[in-house]
C-alpha cells in the first residue's frame, strides 16, 4: 500500500500549513466560504486547517489523541472544498491533499479507540466485529433486472449494495432509464462496499484487503469499460485503488450521467413531450470537485425540458450537504449543512432540486420534510421525463 | 514597566464570565481545541496556550473584551487573517487571543478619494475581488489570499507598490487598553473623509505601524486604492551576476519606470508559489540538490522582474528602454514565451500578482518550514549583502536557499529578504538556524548598517535604538499602563531610563 498511514509520515504538510483560511472559501473573485464546518463556526478551529493544527499539538506532544478531537475531525464531512484551494501538503505529497490528511487523522483516531458516539461508533463497532461494515451503511444487495442484464456486455455497471429506500428508488430509475435506452451491462453487485466508506471514516486497517477482492473481482470480468452509480464509490476506485492495491491498472470510467447524456446525443433516448419546469442542480462533492464531473449533468437537464437555476455556490464553489459529516463537534452538523444549502435551493425558486448522489438526496429529502418530492436524484427526474 | 501574564485559575473563572456576559457565549472559546489551534503559527516560535479565544464582530466588542483584559491585567494577543511567520500572534501562555476576523466588512470604496474603508478582517482575496469590480487595485504581497490588508500594511511589508509607497496606510481607528477610541487621519474631523494621513497634528498611524499590536486595536483602516490602468507589462530579464542586476534594478527604479522591480534568484524564480489550475504543483526537483551560487546551463543567476502600467503607447517605450538598460548591465531581456518554458508556475504566480492584481497560493511553503531573513541596505551595501548572506546560508545544508530583494522608496534603500526551507522535523537545525539570523542580524548591522525590517520576538528590540526607545517606551506606559498588549513581543526589552 502506498497511502501513508502515520500521522508522522504527513508530518511536513501538518506543520506547513500557514493558518491562512484559504481552505475555506472558494476561488477568486467570488470567494465564496464552502467548508461545511467553518461556515458553522467561524473560527479557525472549525477548519480543515484548525484539524491540522490539533494534529500538530499532537505530534508536538501537546495534546494527547481525544473525543473532542475526534468529534473535530469526524464532523468534517471530507468534501473535499479545502483540497481544491490548498496546494501546500500536494506539493509535498501529490496523493495526500488536506482531506486525506483528515482521513489519515481520523484513522490514528479511530486505532485508538476515538470515534464519535452516534454513526460512527456504530461503524466502529461494526468494523471490530465483522472485520468489515455491516447493516446500514453497506445495506443489501441490489435486485438486477433480467432486461438490462448481460454477462458480455463491454460496460461493467459497479454497484455498492442499497443502503435506503430514497437510493434503492433511484437505481430502480437508473435501470429503467438503461432499458429504455436499450442498453445491456454486466452488473456487479456482490456484497461487501468498495471501501470509499472504510477510507473515509478511518478504518484503514480493513481497506487493503476490501480494495484487493474488490479490484480482482472487476479484473476478472476483463478490461470492460466501468460505469459508476455512486460517486463516492468512483472517485474512490479512480483515484484512491492506486495507492491501495500494486495489481492496480488504469480503466476508462464513466457516471451514469455521462451515460445518459450520451444517450441523448445519439438517439437512443428521447424526452417526452411536457412542460418546461425550473429546477436547481446540487453537486454532489465526489462528482464535481472529486471527478470533475460538472457539466454532463447540467447538459441531462437541458434534454428533458428543464431550465436550470443555479443556486449560489455552484460546481467547484458547492456547499456540502453535509451527510458525511458524522462528529459531534457540533450539534445537528450535518441536518444544519442541509438546512443552509436547501436556503440557497429556495433561493432560486426552482420546483425541483436535483442531485446525484444518494447520501445528499436522502438527506435532503428528509430536511424538505412535507416537500421531500421536491428532491430527486438525476436518474429518476429523467426516467419520469423520458418515453 | 509593567508587563501583564496570564490568568491564574480563579482569575480565568471571572474574566470567563465577564467576557461571556458582554460578548455572548458564541464569541468566547475556551475549549481545549480552540486555545490549541490558536496556539501556535508556521513560525518556530514555541507555541503557548491562552485561555480564551474572543471572536469580536464589531468595535464595541473590542471596547469590552480590552477593557475586562486591562481590568483584570491580562495579556492580550491580536490576529486578523492570522498568516504569520514571525510568531507575533503567538499568545501569552494563559492569556486571550483576540481573533477579528469576523470584522470583515469593506465599508467604503471610495473611487474618487482614491481610498478604501475596510476592517481588519477582510482578507485580500475579498478586497482585491471588490477593488476589481471599481476598476481599482491595492498593493499586493506575496502572502496567501487569506491574510488580510489591514494586518500586513500594518507590518509594513514588501508588496507590488512598495517601490513607490512605503505605506499604504491612510487613516485608522484604533481602540487603546483603556477603551478610548480614536481615529489616527482626517476622518478625526466630523464630516471630513478618511483620505488624508496627514493633518495638523502628529502622524498617529505611524505610531501603529510595527508595533505589532502592542498599543492598541486597529478596528478600521483606511487603505491606498490606484485606478487599474488601460495596459501592463511584465519586462523580464537575466543577469550573470546580482552586481548587474541590482545595477539595473536602480537605473530602472530612477529612470521612473517601474512600479515595483525584483530581483529573484534562479531558485526562487523556478520555485515561486503558485498552482496552475488542473495540474499538481511538484517542486523541481534540481533546487533541492544544485548550489545556489550556481545556476545550472541556460538560467541566469538572477532574474529580474519589472512590473509597470500606464497608457500602451508608455508601456511599449518603456519596455524598450528596459531592454536598453540590460543590455548596459550585461543583461538579457527574457520573453514570456521563454519564462513560460522555463518555469509556467512561476509566470503564472508573477501574472496573477502583477497583472490580475491577486494574491496567490503559498504552494513553495510545501518544500520545508520556511524561515527568511531580512534586511534594508542602501543601494551600495546590497551586493555585498547578498554575497555574504548567500554563503552563510550554504553552510546551513539545506537546500533550497532562495531569495529576493526590491527597492524600497525608489531605491533609497533595497530589502533583501532570502529564506531555506529546513525539515520542520529537525528541530535542532531549525534552532541553529534561528540563532545563527540572530547574529547575521548583528553582523549586517555592524558591517552593512542593515535595518532589520521586521520584529521576531526579543529581536529587533527598542533597547537597541537609544532615545527613540525611551520616547515609545514612554508612549506605551501611558496608553498601555498594565502593560496588556502582546508583552511577549519583546520589543519594549532592554530599553534603560
Amino acid at each position: 500500500m502506498r497511502l501513508s498511514t502515520n500521522l508522522e509520515s504527513i508530518f511536513g504538510g501538518i506543520y506547513s500549513c500557514p493558518r491562512c483560511h484559504v481552505c475555506t472559501f472558494g476561488p477568486w473573485p467570488e470567494n465564496q466560504g464552502f467548508c461545511p464546518i467553518f461556515e458553522r463556526g467561524q473560527t479557525f478551529t472549525a477548519s480543515a486547517g484548525g484539524i491540522l493544527h490539533c494534529a500538530k499539538a499532537v505530534l508536538g506532544k501537546r495534546m494527547d489523541y481525544n473525543q473532542a478531537f475526534a468529534d473535530l475531525a469526524f464532523t468534517c464531512s471530507a468534501c473535499g472544498a479545502c483540497d481544491s484551494k490548498c496546494v501546500i501538503p500536494r506539493s509535498i505529497n501529490p496523493d495526500m491533499g488536506v482531506s486525506d490528511m483528515i482521513r489519515l487523522i481520523r484513522y490514528e483516531l479511530v486505532k485508538r479507540g476515538f470515534a464519535p458516539a452516534g454513526p460512527a461508533k456504530k461503524m466502529y463497532e461494526a468494523v471490530k466485529a465483522n472485520g468489515d461494515l455491516s447493516g446500514k451503511e453497506v445495506g443489501k444487495a441490489v435486485k438486477i433486472p433480467k432486461a438490462v442484464q448481460n454477462d458480455r456486455a463491454d460496460t461493467l455497471f459497479v454497484l455498492e449494495p442499497v443502503r435506503t429506500d430514497g437510493e434503492a428508488k433511484s437505481l430502480e430509475a437508473a435501470f429503467n432509464l438503461l432499458g429504455k435506452m436499450k442498453k445491456k451491462v454486466n452488473v456487479l453487485s456482490d456484497a461487501g462496499s468498495y471501501g470509499s466508506t472504510l477510507y473515509d471514516f478511518g478504518f484503514w486497517d480493513q481497506l487493503p484487503g476490501v480494495v484487493e477482492n474488490k479490484w480482482k473481482a472487476i479484473k476478472s470480468h476483463g478490461n470492460k469499460k466501468l460505469l459508476f452509480f455512486d460517486p463516492h464509490t468512483q472517485e474512490f476506485v479512480t483515484n484512491k485503488y492506486r495507492l491501495i492495491t500494486d495489481d492496480f491498472s488504469p480503466f476508462k470510467g464513466l457516471h451514469f450521467s455521462e451515460l445518459l447524456l450520451d444517450a441523448f446525443k445519439k438517439g437512443n433516448l428521447e424526452s417526452k413531450e411536457m412542460a418546461r419546469i425550473k429546477v436547481s442542480y446540487h453537486d454532489p462533492c465526489f462528482l464535481g470537485r472529486g471527478l470533475g464531473i460538472y457539466d454532463a449533468p447540467r447538459k441531462v437537464l437541458g434534454h428533458v425540458n428543464a431550465d436550470v437555476v443555479e443556486m449560489k455556490r455552484n460546481r467547484e464553489q458547492s456547499l456540502c450537504c453535509g451527510s458525511r459529516g458524522v462528529g459531534n463537534y457540533f450539534e445537528n452538523f450535518a441536518n444544519d449543512a442541509a438546512k443552509a444549502r436547501l436556503k440557497e435551493f429556495k433561493e432560486t425558486k426552482a420546483d425541483v432540486l436535483i442531485t446525484a448522489c444518494a447520501y445528499c438526496k436522502d438527506l435532503f429529502g428528509e430536511v424538505m420534510g412535507t416537500e421531500t418530492d421536491r428532491v430527486k436524484d438525476l436518474t429518476e427526474f429523467v426516467n419520469e421525463r423520458t418515453s | 514597566m509593567q508587563h501583564s501574564a496570564g490568568l491564574n485559575e480563579r482569575d480565568r473563572v471571572a474574566v470567563g464570565e465577564k467576557l461571556k456576559n458582554a460578548l455572548g457565549v458564541e464569541k468566547v472559546k475556551d475549549d481545549e481545541l480552540s486555545k490549541i489551534t490558536y496556539s501556535s503559527d508556521v513560525s518556530p516560535v514555541p507555541a503557548q496556550m491562552p485561555s480564551f479565544v474572543v471572536l469580536p464582530e464589531n468595535r464595541d466588542d473590542v471596547v469590552a473584551v480590552l477593557r475586562i483584559a486591562n481590568e483584570h491585567k491580562v495579556a492580550i494577543t491580536v490576529m486578523s487573517g492570522g498568516v504569520n511567520v514571525v510568531g507575533t500572534t503567538i499568545p501569552v501562555k494563559d492569556g486571550i487571543v483576540v481573533d477579528l476576523h469576523r470584522m470583515n466588512r469593506i465599508i467604503d470604496i471610495n473611487t474618487d478619494g482614491g481610498y478604501a474603508v475596510i476592517e481588519p478582517g477582510v482578507n485580500f482575496e475579498r478586497f482585491t475581488a471588490a477593488l476589481r469590480e471599481k476598476g481599482f487595485r491595492c498593493s499586493v504581497p506575496t502572502t496567501p489570499g487569506g491574510a488580510t490588508p489591514v494586518g500586513n500594511y500594518l507590518s509594513r511589508p514588501t508588496g507590488s507598490l512598495c517601490n513607490r509607497h512605503l505605506d499604504m496606510l491612510l487613516d485608522l481607528e484604533a481602540v487603546l487598553p483603556d477603551g478610548t477610541i480614536f481615529n489616527t487621519g482626517s476622518s478625526a474631523f466630523p464630516n471630513a473623509g478618511s483620505g488624508l494621513r496627514y493633518g495638523p497634528f502628529p502622524d498617529l498611524a505611524g505610531l501603529f505601524c510595527c508595533s505589532y499590536g502592542t498599543l492598541g486595536i486597529v478596528t478600521k483602516a483606511a487603505i491606498r486604492i490606484y485606478p487599474i490602468n488601460e495596459a501592463n507589462r511584465i519586462v523580464i530579464s537575466g543577469f550573470d551576476s546580482f552586481s548587474d542586476a541590482i545595477d539595473y534594478v536602480q537605473d530602472v527604479t530612477l529612470a521612473n519606470i517601474a512600479e515595483q522591480c525584483i530581483t529573484w534568484s534562479w531558485q526562487f524564480a523556478i520555485s515561486l508559489e503558485v498552482r496552475l489550475e488542473g495540474e499538481k504543483y511538484i517542486v523541481p526537483p534540481e533546487i533541492k540538490t544544485q548550489d545556489p551560487r550556481i545556476p545550472p546551463d541556460g538560467l541566469p543567476y538572477d532574474f529580474v522582474t519589472v512590473f509597470m502600467s500606464g497608457y500602451e503607447e508608455t508601456m511599449r517605450t518603456n519596455e524598450r528602454v528596459c531592454a536598453k538598460i540590460a543590455k548596459k548591465h550585461n543583461g538579457r531581456m527574457i520573453s514570456k514565451k521563454e519564462m513560460k518554458k522555463i518555469a509556467p508556475w512561476t509566470l503564472k504566480g508573477w501574472e496573477l500578482l502583477y497583472q490580475e492584481y491577486r494574491t496567490v497560493e503559498p504552494a513553495s511553503f510545501g518544500i520545508g518550514k520556511y524561515l527568511a531573513w531580512l534586511t534594508l541596505t542602501e543601494p551600495r551595501h546590497v551586493k555585498e549583502v547578498e554575497k555574504w548572506a548567500m554563503d552563510e546560508f550554504v553552510k546551513f545544508g539545506t537546500l533550497p536557499v532562495c531569495y529576493y530583494t526590491m527597492p524600497m522608496d525608489f531605491g533609497r534603500a533595497h530589502l533583501f529578504r532570502i529564506f531555506c526551507y529546513p525539515d520542520p522535523a529537525n528541530d535542532a537545525l531549525v534552532k541553529k538556524i534561528v540563532d545563527r539570523y540572530r547574529e547575521m542580524y548583528q553582523i549586517a548591522l555592524e558591517r552593512y548598517g542593515g535595518v532589520p525590517q521586521r520584529c521576531k520576538s526579543g529581536f529587533p528590540t527598542l533597547g537597541m535604538v537609544g532615545g527613540f526607545g525611551k520616547a515609545m517606551n514612554k508612549i506605551k506606559e501611558a496608553w498601555d499602563p498594565n502593560g496588556i498588549m502582546s508583552p511577549n513581543m519583546g520589543i519594549y526589552e532592554g530599553v534603560k531610563e
